[in-house]
């Protein structure tokens, strides 16, 4: 994508294929999830620290996509997201502090980049 | 063949632990297992309880077990599809047992099997697993080996009776969303561990497609505290034929399969979905398997309520159960349920005791900073001469 790496927010590996555009979410602990299972998570993106599936069971089938910082092709996180459809990045690395981009819009390439979304608040 | 766990020389038992090792190694550092962790489970502190409980009761059920029923038989049983046990039960043998044999050496400084009453225990795992795993294995050997890594289970009868349930693949994407939200049900009645999702394969068939079988098992699980009190799922297994043309597979011990290409729905050519009761392979609809998928997602919801609820040690120990529910289906299949019992009391004293143990350390278990942290070559030590 023309323009993307300007947007550029992290690179990781394609567990699962697939783009899709929404808003970053981090769901890092049981209180966070907790909290996101009252709420409408249609646009979230989920940002988690571990490769784990078990935390975010009640919301990720919910979600529109995950960014993973740890794991890789055969975490559970990975199986159960391709079962889904769910585009997911596992082994992201972050080039902006990812607090700083909690909230905003983002996208999931098609190559493992997640970028700010072009009129991303 | 007897049943008894004796016949082993010192040799053999060797090298089962040497191929056994190799591969447990190769996959470690290729999955990054050593990583995962957890914001629900303490994903070391249970692995430690199952450890201590493998290492200090299993033996003496096996061979409780084996003494009524052969490894040959009860691996032969498994050869069927949506059967538990499946290859993850026997993998938990060993994994489990030699990790906790490695730690004692660590520790001590010598092999536990110096002592000759620990040396015929290592022998009654080993012995178990190695001739259960050959009657179970199409190839007869003990691991899915370069260059193919097949796990074929099946024999020609039941792939054929697969093969028969096989049609189109236009429902593909509905059949694998429903699968999805099962998988995560099963992933989360585990306690964070892959058991309960089983590949195997691949089946060549007359068309020239290979069969790749997956399957979710232990749905309708009775003995778990945690899972919901009228049961789980009204299947116990949901099973998923696809013939693949143009699909490479490597299978692992750890009972799943890589597939290249990753995604491979659009190569399927045609795709069978059914449940095994007892002797029969049963079709299951779209709208059942989507029904069965909706009563998952309802229960994992209320199980993950539950489960927040734990108090903190709770988070390592309920491995006396998770691993117990290992062996269990072990006695099942060899129609032994009065072992049942003792394998509960073992595991509950064993892993009151461990998770209290575990509690108490100021830093991880030896075994897992040097031993599980960084494998090379065989995970395990040869067993130790005994003079």
């Amino acid at each position: 994508m023309e323009g993307s790496n300007d947007r550029l927010l992290a690179t990781g590996t394609v567990a699962s294929q697939g783009t899709a555009e929404g808003v970053l979410t981090p769901a890092m602990s049981v209180a966070e999830v907790l909290k996101l299972m009252s709420e409408d998570v249609g646009e979230a993106i989920l940002w988690v620290e571990h490769a784990s599936v078990t935390s975010v069971v009640p919301i990720l089938p919910r979600v529109r996509g995950v960014v993973c910082e740890g794991g890789g092709l055969t975490s559970h996180l990975a199986i159960v997201s391709r079962q889904f459809g769910l585009p997911c990045v596992v082994a992201a690395d972050f080039s902006v502090p990812p607090e700083e981009a909690k909230g905003r819009r983002v996208e999931i390439l098609e190559d493992g980049r997640i970028v700010f979304a072009e009129n991303g608040a | 063949m007897s049943g008894a766990l004796d016949t082993f020389s010192p040799a053999e038992v060797d090298a089962t632990i040497t191929t056994w090792g190799v591969a447990q190694s190769e996959t470690m550092r290729r999955e990054n297992r050593g990583q995962l962790d957890s914001e629900l489970f303490d994903i070391r502190g249970r692995t430690w309880v199952g450890f201590e409980c493998y290492f200090r009761a299993v033996p003496e059920i096996l061979t409780a077990l084996a003494e009524r029923v052969s490894p040959e038989e009860i691996g032969r049983r498994m050869k069927r599809p949506g059967c538990r046990p499946y290859y993850l039960q026997l993998f938990m043998l060993m994994s489990n047992y030699l990790c906790a044999r490695e730690q004692r050496l660590l520790v001590d400084g010598v092999l536990p099997e110096t002592d000759p009453a620990e040396a015929r225990r290592l022998q009654a795992v080993v012995e178990f697993f190695a001739r259960a795993m050959r009657a179970y294995r199409e190839d007869g050997g003990l691991v899915p080996v370069a260059p193919q890594y097949d796990q074929r289970i099946l024999g020609a009868e039941w792939v054929g009776r697969c093969a028969e349930l096989l049609g189109p693949a236009d429902e593909l994407p509905r059949i694998s969303r429903a699968l999805a939200s099962i998988s995560l049900y099963v992933f989360l009645m585990h306690g964070e561990q892959r058991d309960g999702n089983f590949d195997h394969g691949p089946y060549r068939l007359e068309d020239g497609t290979r069969m790749l079988v997956h399957e979710v098992n232990d749905l309708d699980n009775d003995y778990l505290p945690w899972v919901d009190a009228d049961g789980g799922l009204e299947v116990g297994s949901v099973c998923v034929a696809y013939a693949l043309r143009d699909v490479d597979t490597r299978f692992s011990i750890f009972a799943g399969c890589i597939t290249d290409p990753a995604d491979f729905a659009a190569r399927v050519e045609r795709v069978a979905v059914f449940t095994a009761e007892g002797e029969e392979l049963r079709p299951l609809g779209a709208e059942e398997l989507e029904a069965l998928a909706e009563r998952a997602l309802r229960l994992q919801g209320e199980m993950y309520g539950r489960i927040v609820e734990w108090p903190p040690i709770e988070r390592s120990r309920y491995a006396r159960w998770l691993y117990a529910n290992h062996i269990l289906p072990f006695l099942r299949i060899g129609e032994a349920p009065d072992l049942v019992e003792l394998l509960s009391e073992r595991f509950e004293a064993i892993g009151q005791e461990a998770a209290e143990e575990f509690a108490t350390f100021s830093e991880r278990p030896a075994v897992f900073r040097s031993h599980l942290a960084l494998p090379d070559g065989s995970m395990f030590s040869p067993a130790a001469v005994v003079g």
